[in-house]
């Protein structure tokens, strides 16, 4: 087995990262059960022996039986829950939905205010205060850490594909590595321009076909341009081997792939991120699909050109080469060998990547260009009290778990790079 | 035709809202004289040592318009600028609503069939050059305005009436106005068009050759290549955006215009308004400078008026502005009000489904009502509008002359809907939650679209609460906000279920045919909801040839009696305008009408000389 | 020097696919360039026809836009679309068709279709325009309905949904006063019978060779409207009709400045900050520092502009600064000399400045620090701690020349940041650069202005990294090889 040169899991971390992966983890689960956390149903409710959960289903109405109105069905959307009687309950932390205004604590409470004026039990204040129609505040940081993790993970996802593919297969394959046959490569060539005559054509039928909505039509038209160009690419690359066979022709030519990918690089590194974003989002629809994948295509070439650096310093050495040695493929060598001792770099730009992602979709919500108004996100926010300066809650706490989540990705991406690093290693 | 007024002052929208405090009903509602619609504020007394003492009004705003192009550009910003580089033919007066003659000796002799307008042009005014106003100069603007070529597809409604304009044979001041039928508000067609110098946008006086009529339908003039030419200049953007050619009678000029920054005006020497009778507020000209500084970020205005670096704002948020006043420092240097302003934000309904594509739910008038009772209307205006915008009940103003104060508000009453919903035979049969009915042998759920403009906050604030209280009646709703670019043509082409819209109005007398004629629904007008029936109409009608208004009133009663018991819009509110002007100026009064305020009538108090004040 | 000039002409081809991205931008935008510029209203009302005056103008501007020349030098598309396809410039119009003929296959009948509705609409036309007003209005319902459902009919490319529409209009036409009309309808109902699938044929291409093409007018112009983008003109703005070019360098003018001296300013507070913590490594202050840094970068731009603003421009805290705008709105004082004039500048220019720089502060540092401690290890270090030389002169003489290198290398990734970056900066402080422009654009549809910034950043950026590669070789000559 070969000898895995540097690996993140044996590490000791120094107690701040533990304290960034532990605020981390905190957030992330936030984020997957703010329904739960923060929702106005409660969590228990015994009535009349019976025993309902309705936090954590979706049914739309119970029938209760209380002494005053007997038997009766109740509308989950109508009811109020609190003033039910003749019941057990217990309700979520923050017992408020998101988006759903209390008029009694309207027009920008100020956390403050929330506690001396609440004329309620303790825990039915608003601990963060309200807004302009009074939804709280709380409750929506809660629902926006999703969808803020969403497009930061998902669209810095998007980059790493695209990023890693592109960065790996230019930094290992060179100029000097893929020989192809030279039919081949004046078939493939000559394919590129059909293909995307025929990627065209199958989105067209596709969407038709499956009457796809307009969040769908962008992700489905991508992957297919992707799927039919990738097939046309390899049935022209083995067809060109065929004749090649066939006919055994002898010329070879290498496939200038860095070459291209560098260019690719340096084209989109060129073009202002936020121009880009701007331009798009003038074409496309207002989605949070659409500003994952806006962000995502406009930042994989800082990944990329990483990834490309990386690869370029692994690819000649020891391990690889006696890997090439006992004959292993270039694919296996690239996933077994290659992308492990790349993940340092991957995680560095990952982490990094998230965090940047979650600074531009509020900038694009103050911009009001990002996610639609009713999607709750912490740019959504902050672009909310950002004409409010003297409400100051609303800057200071969707702010502050903005700064929170950014500075500990930040922490644990420097700690990635400061282990992978050589020197701070002979340092330690 | 009638669908004008509205299309054209929809780009005002939820910006500059309206409202009032009820200042007087207009005393009494058979008294057909003036109404007062301005609040008057008492000069400073004493100059503060840091005020600014030159005679240079700063006027802010959010945005500029494109261009300043006397015909082709539509934007409301425009108007603030025009009022003071350009002249029309005659004037509302801001403070009373009623015209007066501005380019023209006198309001315009009408003949008896009501179809010819005489007017006389003033003796003794010129264009900058020296050169004077003549009859040729109104004619020229009234046929480029008309001219099928120009670019101004927005104002083509308003000119529509003109038949042609004639100069009086022998005299090169007085000319007619010849108007395709009788109507009231046909005295205003002379209040929308700058007029413009002949010898300045047409030099070679191409236009002389062909008639109003012809140049209407360019299609039947033959030889069109000097045509063109002419057009296309005038279209281009040398008239709209070059400086040096942005010129009219007005008593000021365009100085320099950067860019996203700042427009300045300054007043022309010996121009010929001074000489006129100076009680017109256009003519009453007292600072040397005009500057329009553009200040978009709303946080960044609040700044600006902190510093005293803008004197005069009626683009103030609301919000803004209640902020602003908590600041004792802010209350010290400005006059600022909350005043009422005519304009109306409605929630339609689509009372004339095509049944495909929206279906029934608003043909029957119980479900209408009950949309009214859950319709939070008080929650918005103390939400959304702080408590500054006034609650409309029927289809006018309550601050218009004809009010019917009989009408009494609809209260959100979530159980009086719930009664009216089951009468209807909408109940809730499945426990999902949404209120069904059997129709045509179909299940149909209560569902529908609620179209909102993603371009005003406001209006998304709203449609949140509106939202969340008809969810309580088991009314599933789903929000569609798109930009009012893509709102207002698919309202006006009835393709919607419940849309917000708002209409810019003017303190004008109301012409209900615009908005509640079913004429105006089939020519896809300003109809939106599709009110209306023969007797309804006929009622129409009549108020629009009646002039006695001890006869019009009670039809005006009987009409808004009409309408408010069909219910085919949700009347939400009209709120307030908000206008600010520093102290350091006198003659600070502020206007119910647009713009809010005179720039020009500002008269600077604390003189540079003395630095102490100056009032008597 | 080979390298320079190697290094130039690589930069060719870059610009060239920025220039074709935003050619591709602008070729798929949404909506109608020609209506939005002659101020035509989107919807249609069939009763009334355009004026051919409104055609000409439209053809003009058509030409002016090249909007009737095929996109590109060559064209590819299936066999079963017509040839002309590129010269329908209305947008719904072509999708409808080009939707059309490939889910059906039957070019000729959809043809016909779309013929029979363009007759249909100026018979029906004419025949209303002929009735008397009685007959109007009695007949004002069935009206509606017909102009319902032909604008349905327009862009409707269901089928199902088409024949439906065409037997309504039948069943509605079916009154005297319309019989013109409804004899095309129902001539329409026995020709048109579209089908459910297409066959084979259309997966076969032709393909066709242009010889003028949009993108060439685009790239390279065509001697009468436009100069091309290689001359400077990015066409003209919807909004105001004038070349974009007349104004869209003056904007560019405050972008780079308010951009060149944000950079500066970074690299002046930055380059210290990375060597004090590359010196006091590990200690706490070095810790509070990294924390600090780390902030800053957290905090959202417009957050700081607005933060900033409130407390340091504002007469209720302090008024140090100038909240908006470039100059005074009077204009400057006549008698301040220069370096009053610029006393007075600078105050409305630092505080953008300072959000233009902060984020790009922690990165900075953090690159000086990581690059000083770097060259610790190296040989040359040892050998000076060895002389017994003091440690901060070791520090700024040895180590921070080499590490100056990857500095200067990333000055090409701050560039495009800057440049970028500004449009939220701007609109805060009322510049008019580059971003605002864009921003107004953006809610005006202002594509051509929206296209023609983004390929001159993009260009400006690849000239950044230009100016930085080139600046490598000079301080570090054994790149050349």
């Amino acid at each position: 087995m070969i000898k895995k040169p540097n690996s993140l899991w044996s590490v000791k971390l120094d107690w701040y990262s533990q304290a960034a992966i532990f605020c981390l983890v905190l957030i992330i689960l936030t984020g997957t059960c703010s329904n739960w956390i923060a929702t106005s149903k409660p969590l228990y409710i015994k009535n009349n022996q019976n025993v309902y959960f309705p936090a954590f289903n979706n049914k739309k109405s119970y029938e209760f039986t209380t002494e005053q109105l007997g038997k009766k069905t109740y509308n989950v959307e109508n009811m109020d829950w609190v003033k039910l009687d003749q019941t057990k309950k217990v309700f979520a932390p923050i017992p408020y939905d998101p988006g759903r205004s209390d008029m009694a604590f309207a027009n920008y409470k100020s956390p403050y205010t929330s506690f001396s004026e609440a004329e309620r039990p303790f825990q039915f204040v608003h601990w963060l205060g309200t807004n302009l129609k009074g939804e709280d505040l709380l409750s929506g940081i809660i629902h926006g850490t999703s969808v803020s993790l969403k497009i930061g993970f998902f669209s810095i996802f998007i980059a790493l594909l695209i990023g890693i593919f592109l960065g790996t297969i230019a930094g290992y394959y060179q100029n000097d590595t893929w020989k192809v046959p030279l039919f081949s490569f004046i078939l493939m060539l000559m394919t590129i321009i059909p293909g995307v005559y025929l990627a065209d054509l199958f989105s067209f039928f596709a969407i038709e076909r499956f009457d796809w909505k307009n969040t769908g039509i962008l992700i489905g038209k991508i992957f297919i341009y992707i799927g039919t160009l990738t097939f046309i690419l390899l049935f022209s690359h083995l067809t060109g081997k065929l004749i090649h066979k066939m006919f055994r022709f002898n010329k070879r030519v290498y496939l200038p792939i860095d070459t291209l990918v560098s260019r690719m690089i340096e084209i989109f590194s060129s073009i202002p991120k936020l121009m880009l974003i701007v331009a798009l989002a003038a074409i496309l629809d207002r989605s949070v699909t659409n500003v994952i994948i806006i962000i995502g295509i406009s930042s994989w070439a800082g990944i990329a050109r990483l990834i490309r650096g990386e690869t370029l310093k692994l690819r000649n050495q020891d391990f690889i080469t006696s890997a090439k040695a006992l004959g292993l493929t270039n694919f296996k060598i690239i996933r077994r060998h290659l992308l492990p001792n790349i993940s340092g770099p991957i995680m560095v730009s990952f982490v990094f990547g998230v965090s940047a992602a979650i600074l531009i979709e509020s900038g694009l919500s103050f911009l009001n260009i990002g996610v639609p108004e009713n999607v709750i996100t912490w740019g959504q926010l902050l672009a909310d009290g950002k004409n409010n300066f003297n409400a100051w809650w609303l800057i200071v706490f969707p702010g502050f778990a903005i700064f929170i989540t950014v500075l500990c990705l930040n922490i644990l991406g420097e700690k990635f790079k400061s282990l992978l690093d050589p020197v701070n290693r002979g340092i330690n | 035709m009638i669908q004008r007024l509205c299309i054209f002052t929809l780009s005002v929208f939820f910006l500059v809202a309206c409202g009032t405090k009820k200042p007087g009903q207009n005393g009494n509602p058979n008294d057909s004289t003036s109404i007062k619609a301005y609040r008057e504020n008492p000069d400073a007394t004493q100059c503060e040592p840091n005020w600014s003492k030159d005679n240079i009004v700063v006027n802010h705003w959010l945005n500029e318009p494109p261009t300043l192009h006397p015909t082709n550009e539509y934007t409301s910003n425009r108007n603030f600028v025009f009022g003071y580089i350009h002249s029309y033919l005659l004037l509302v007066d801001l403070r009373t609503l009623e015209l007066k003659p501005d380019l023209v000796k006198a309001l315009p002799t009408i003949s008896a069939d009501g179809l010819t307008y005489d007017f006389e042009l003033k003796d003794g005014i010129s264009w900058d050059d020296g050169s004077p106003i003549t009859s040729e100069d109104v004619i020229f603007t009234y046929k480029a305005n008309s001219c099928g070529l120009i670019n101004n597809a927005f104002a083509k409604p308003y000119i529509e009436s003109l038949l042609d304009v004639k100069a009086v044979q022998g005299s090169n001041t007085k000319f007619q106005f010849i108007l395709k039928e009788k109507y009231i508000l046909n005295d205003y067609l002379s209040t929308y068009f700058p007029i413009m110098q002949r010898k300045v946008y047409d030099p070679t006086n191409v236009l002389a050759k062909y008639s109003l009529a012809t140049l209407r339908k360019v299609e039947e003039i033959t030889v069109i290549n000097e045509m063109t030419a002419w057009a296309e200049k005038m279209n281009g953007p040398t008239y709209g955006i070059e400086v040096a050619n942005i010129s009219g009678a007005g008593p000021y000029k365009l100085e320099s215009w950067e860019k996203g920054q700042t427009m300045v005006l300054v007043k022309k020497k010996d121009h010929w308004s001074a000489k006129q009778d100076q009680s017109m507020l256009q003519y009453a000209c007292y600072p040397d400078k005009i500057i329009f500084k553009m200040v978009a970020d709303e946080n960044a205005v609040k700044i600006e008026a902190n510093n005293q670096s803008i004197d005069v704002s009626t683009f103030l948020t609301t919000k803004a502005l209640l902020d602003l006043e908590k600041n004792p420092e802010f209350t010290k240097n400005y006059h600022f009000g909350y005043l009422p302003a005519y304009n109306s934000t409605y929630l339609m309904m689509n009372c004339k489904p095509d049944g495909v594509n929206h279906k029934n739910f608003f043909t029957d008038k119980k479900v209408r009502q009950a949309m009214a009772y859950l319709t939070p209307v008080e929650d918005v205006i103390k939400v959304v509008y702080f408590g500054k915008a006034d609650r409309l009940v029927g289809p006018m103003h309550p601050n218009k002359k004809g009010f019917n104060k009989t009408l009494t508000p609809i209260p959100l009453d979530i159980d009086k809907a719930n009664a009216l919903l089951d009468e209807a035979g909408w109940k809730d049969t499945d426990g999902d939650n949404i209120r069904d009915k059997m129709i045509d042998g179909k299940k149909e759920k209560f569902e529908f679209k609620l179209m909102y403009p993603t371009d005003s906050p406001v209006a998304m604030d709203i449609a949140d609460l509106v939202m969340e209280s008809m969810k309580k009646a088991m009314i599933s709703i789903i929000p569609d906000g798109m930009p009012m670019g893509e709102l207002v043509p698919k309202a006006t082409v009835h393709d919607f279920d419940m849309t917000f819209f708002a209409f810019g109005q003017s303190a004008l007398p109301d012409d209900f045919k615009q908005l509640w004629g079913t004429g105006s629904w089939t020519s896809n007008g300003s109809n939106l909801s599709g009110f209306g029936n023969a007797q309804s109409d006929a009622l129409i009608d009549s108020m629009n040839v009646e002039l006695d208004w001890n006869k019009r009133i009670p039809m005006m009663h009987r009409f808004q009696k009409m309408v408010y018991d069909e219910q085919p819009v949700i009347f939400f509110m009209a709120s307030n305008r908000k206008i600010m002007i520093h102290k350091r100026f006198g003659n600070a009064t502020m206007y119910y009408e647009r713009p809010g305020v005179m720039l020009n009538n500002l008269k600077l108090l604390c003189s540079p000389a003395n630095g102490t004040s100056n009032v008597q | 020097m080979s390298f320079i000039v190697k290094r130039l002409l690589w930069s060719i081809p870059t610009i060239l696919a920025i220039v074709i991205v935003g050619f591709v931008l602008l070729v798929y935008t949404p909506g109608d360039p020609v209506k939005t510029v002659l101020n035509l209203s989107d919807q249609e009302d069939p009763l009334k026809p355009v004026s051919p005056h409104i055609e000409k103008q439209k053809k003009e501007w058509e030409d002016k836009l090249g909007l009737n020349l095929p996109i590109f030098y060559f064209t590819i598309q299936s066999s079963v679309l017509p040839d002309t396809l590129y010269k329908i410039t209305d947008k719904k119009e072509k999708e409808t068709i080009r939707s059309l003929c490939l889910s059906t296959g039957q070019t000729n009948m959809v043809m016909d279709l779309r013929r029979g509705i363009k007759e249909f609409k100026l018979t029906w036309a004419g025949e209303v325009k002929n009735l008397t007003p009685l007959e109007k209005d009695s007949l004002s319902k069935e009206m509606a309905e017909i102009s319902h459902n032909i604008q349905l009919l327009t862009y409707e490319t269901n089928k199902i949904k088409i024949h439906e529409y065409i037997e309504n209009l039948t069943i509605l036409t079916h009154s005297n006063f319309f019989s013109r009309s409804h004899g095309i309808m129902v001539g329409m109902e026995k020709e048109i019978n579209l089908r459910s699938r297409p066959g084979l044929e259309v997966f076969a291409p032709t393909i066709r060779f242009n010889a003028k093409s949009r993108f060439h007018q685009w790239l390279l112009g065509d001697g009468k409207y436009s100069k091309g983008i290689i001359r400077g003109d990015f066409g003209i703005s919807y909004v105001s009709k004038e070349p974009i070019r007349n104004h869209i360098y003056k904007n560019l003018f405050w972008s780079v400045l308010f951009s060149g001296l944000g950079i500066l300013l970074a690299y002046l507070i930055s380059i210290p900050v990375g060597i004090l913590s590359a010196g006091i490594n590990n200690t706490i202050v070095e810790k509070l520092i990294t924390v600090l840094l780390f902030a800053l970068y957290a905090i959202p731009v417009f957050f700081m502009g607005t933060l900033l603003q409130t407390y340091l421009a504002n007469d209720q805290y302090l008024h140090v600064f100038e909240p908006t705008g470039i100059k005074p709105v009077r204009g400057f004082d006549p008698d301040a000399n220069l370096i009053e004039r610029w006393i007075v500048q600078l105050r409305y220019m630092i505080l953008p400045i300072v959000c233009f720089t902060y984020a790009s502060i922690a990165f900075l540092s953090r690159l000086t620090k990581t690059s000083m401690l770097e060259t610790f290890n190296h040989p040359y270090m040892m050998t000076a701690k060895a002389k017994g030389l003091p440690y901060w002169k070791i520090l700024l003489k040895h180590s921070f020349r080499n590490a100056l290198i990857p500095l200067i290398t990333v000055f090409a990734n701050v560039f495009p940041v800057l440049v970028g970056g500004s449009v939220i900066i701007e609109s805060i402080f009322t510049i008019p650069g580059m971003g605002t422009e864009m921003f107004s654009s953006y809610f005006s549809d202002n594509i051509p202005m929206i296209i023609g910034i983004f390929t001159l950043t993009g260009i400006f950026t690849v000239a950044g990294f230009l100016i930085s590669d080139i600046l490598y070789v000079i301080v570090d000559p054994r790149i050349r090889k």
